[in-house]
């Protein structure tokens, strides 16, 4: 068990005595950087390990998901990485969160699986996703199993943020429905847009009700979620190709292959420097799997394209009278409507992409 | 006893185990996950349920991650998750 390094396991376990303490990111960044890590972006924890007064170890928490752990190279053995993992899980279920991941290097992921976390998604010689109860993943495809059964065919699927529902993302749904014999619409579920979740899965439920072949479903945690795509929801493009790579392997291993998912459809994206990667993986890495990647144009209103932000700029304006014209009239009476007040002042006060 | 809140116990570290316990409205549940799952998945669970059944535990979901703990190790790791998150005074 002695490994090169200087100091024995046996002074690991009986004499070390390693203190723990919050420090700032700062502190820490030296010691990921000479571990091959980058440091995080938005971290609302991060813990450092002590031993001597030296920093040997540190571990940080984003929203619900564990990162940046690093072991100083002197110090490794995995008891030190159980520590950290230990402190920073005990933080999270204190917290409530239901349920939370580590995001990690590809190499490190079999570290964490006999820690205890379960393999999510990876991206080969990347990056790799686990959670810490297993059973949410079950649970997740257990249920899209139940909703898929009985439907054998051509199913497809869309998934969609719809912030608000437009126009746009009819026709969409309208197209992908005659070309399915059954259609999944998975909603993101994430509450970080300015139309909250529940809104935005009720307006495209009742403004699709006379389609007979599909179910509008919530994404959950498994897909375009802050665990899986937090470049989605973040202000700078950071990691995107990779965050696309690493949902898109989630996508096709559990939720495609739960649902019974033969093409999944996307809008063409002109606007939005992320969702066009996404886009772009998408048509790569699906039919690599089985899957078809069927693009659709942008409905066009006159000679504009029609797009959420769009709706959204135009409330931003106080021109909601204008946006009219790119919405389903299951949106606008809600937009004019005295429970949309809330949400038009948050988007006058904000700017986020989706 | 009846499970009130979310609570755990134990660490992640080599020779123990990690127990979390919380209310779930539904008949006990229990997720197991083990290095030596293989050889001793069985009687992991086995302890678990026997502490259940003293402390009177019929409901609840309770998570365990083993790291190659001794039975006894186990057991109280699951008894000290049970008692916190059942509300007892003894944190």
């Amino acid at each position: 068990m002695i490994q090169g390094s200087g100091i024995q396991s046996a002074d690991l376990q009986n004499k070390m005595v390693i203190k723990e303490k919050e420090i700032t990111l700062e502190k820490a960044g030296a010691l990921l950087l000479s571990s091959g890590l980058s440091v995080p972006d938005d971290t609302d924890y991060t813990a450092g390990f002590f031993h001597n007064r030296e920093l040997i170890g540190t571990g940080s928490i984003s929203g619900r998901i564990l990162k940046g752990i690093a072991v100083h190279r002197d110090y490794r053995g995995e008891n030190i990485t159980a520590r950290i993992v230990t402190h920073l899980s005990s933080r999270c279920l204190e917290k409530g969160l239901d349920n939370f991941f580590i995001f990690t290097k590809y190499s490190e992921m079999e570290k964490f699986e006999s820690l205890g976390f379960s393999v999510v998604g990876s991206v080969k010689d990347k990056a790799a996703l686990l959670e810490y109860d297993s059973s949410y993943l079950k649970r997740y495809r257990e249920k899209l199993k139940n909703l898929s059964s009985g439907y054998t065919g051509e199913n497809g699927c869309i998934v969609m943020n719809c912030n608000p529902f437009t126009k746009g993302h009819l026709y969409l749904i309208e197209k992908a429905s005659a070309e399915s014999d059954h259609l999944f619409i998975l909603i993101v579920e994430e509450d970080k847009s300015v139309f909250p979740f529940e809104k935005r899965m009720e307006l495209v439920k009742r403004g699709t009700e006379h389609l007979e072949n599909i179910d509008v479903i919530p994404g959950g945690s498994y897909t375009i979620s802050s665990a899986t795509f937090p470049s989605y929801f973040a202000k700078e493009n950071q990691h995107t190709e990779l965050f696309a790579s690493l949902d898109l392997d989630i996508f096709i291993t559990h939720t495609a292959e739960a649902l019974n998912i033969k093409k999944r459809f996307i809008g063409e994206e002109p606007y939005c420097p992320v969702t066009s990667i996404y886009n772009r993986y998408i048509k790569t890495l699906l039919p690599a799997a089985g899957i078809e990647a069927v693009e659709i144009k942008r409905l066009k209103e006159g000679e504009e394209i029609i797009s959420a932000s769009k709706v959204r700029s135009l409330i931003r304006e106080g021109k909601i009278e204008e946006a009219e014209q790119f919405l389903p009239p299951v949106t606008y009476s809600f937009l004019v409507s005295e429970e949309a007040e809330s949400i038009i002042r948050k988007i006058k006060k904000s700017s986020s992409r989706h | 006893m009846v499970l009130q809140k979310r609570a755990s116990a134990g660490t992640l570290e080599s020779s123990d185990t990690m127990v979390t316990a919380e209310p779930s409205g539904k008949e006990l549940e229990l997720y197991v996950e083990s290095i030596v799952m293989h050889q001793f998945g069985d009687d992991i669970r086995k302890s678990v349920m026997e502490v259940c059944s003293e402390l009177g535990v019929s409901s609840g979901r309770i998570t365990v991650k083993d790291r190659g703990a001794l039975e006894c190790t186990i057991k109280a790791r699951v008894e000290t998750a049970l008692l916190r998150s059942g509300g007892e005074n003894n944190d």
